[in-house]
């Protein structure tokens, strides 16, 4: 079972390098496709909702790296 | 001592296992993106017997040109590739862009400047940090 949740942990590892940035992009998704469904967000404002959106969290997850080292 | 780490079993060991987990990676990346592809136009088919074309074609490049790949710059090419996926990522939110297929090349360029000016500033402010993050 240890054999099992390494490998698990391995692969995820392989996606996840920055937890945070991860979570946050997913959370950007998820809040931009819920106001472009039910809040009639026209999709190309969400689009670059999404553009500016993700170079922030890139900003913000470059510099949090940066500070830790 | 070259020559001894040379024979090392446990290196070559270690050696493999990471690269198999870099290939492993991009399997399954190439796997997600030919699931995005082929769903999102009703052509899964279509899209994985070309992931399956692509696969036989850079085995066939890879085994025959592994000497001179190993010299491409790996950071370059990760750099390039997360470049590429964002992009793609974006555009591929059916946002109706305009200039259709177009705004693809202006979505990668703003994020490829937006991603050069994050590692000038980086190179910049935390001049110290640069060799622990250069990994």
């Amino acid at each position: 079972m240890n054999l099992v949740r390494l490998a698990v942990r391995e692969f995820i590892g392989m996606f996840d390098d920055d937890g945070n940035l991860a979570l946050l992009a997913l959370l950007l998704i998820a809040a931009i496709t819920a106001a472009v469904k039910f809040l009639a967000l026209p999709p190309l404002f969400g689009g670059i909702l999404l553009l500016i959106g993700c170079l922030a969290i890139l900003v913000q997850s470059v510099r949090r790296a940066a500070r830790h080292q | 001592m070259l020559h001894r780490q040379a024979n090392d079993r446990r290196a070559d060991c270690l050696a493999g296992v990471a690269a198999f987990k870099s290939v492993l990676l991009e399997g399954v990346e190439v796997v997600f993106i030919v699931i995005a592809v082929g769903a999102a136009h009703g052509q899964t088919l279509y899209a994985s017997l070309g992931a399956l074309a692509a696969f036989v074609l850079v085995m066939l490049i890879g085994l025959a040109l592994h000497r001179p790949l190993a010299r491409v710059p790996e950071k370059a090419l990760k750099f390039v590739v997360g470049l590429m996926l964002t992009s793609f990522g974006i555009f591929w939110t059916d946002a109706h862009w305009p200039g259709d297929d177009l705004a693809l090349l202006a979505i990668f360029a703003i994020v490829a400047l937006a991603s050069f000016a994050i590692v000038r500033w980086l190179h910049s402010a935390y001049p110290a940090a640069i060799g622990g993050l250069a990994r």
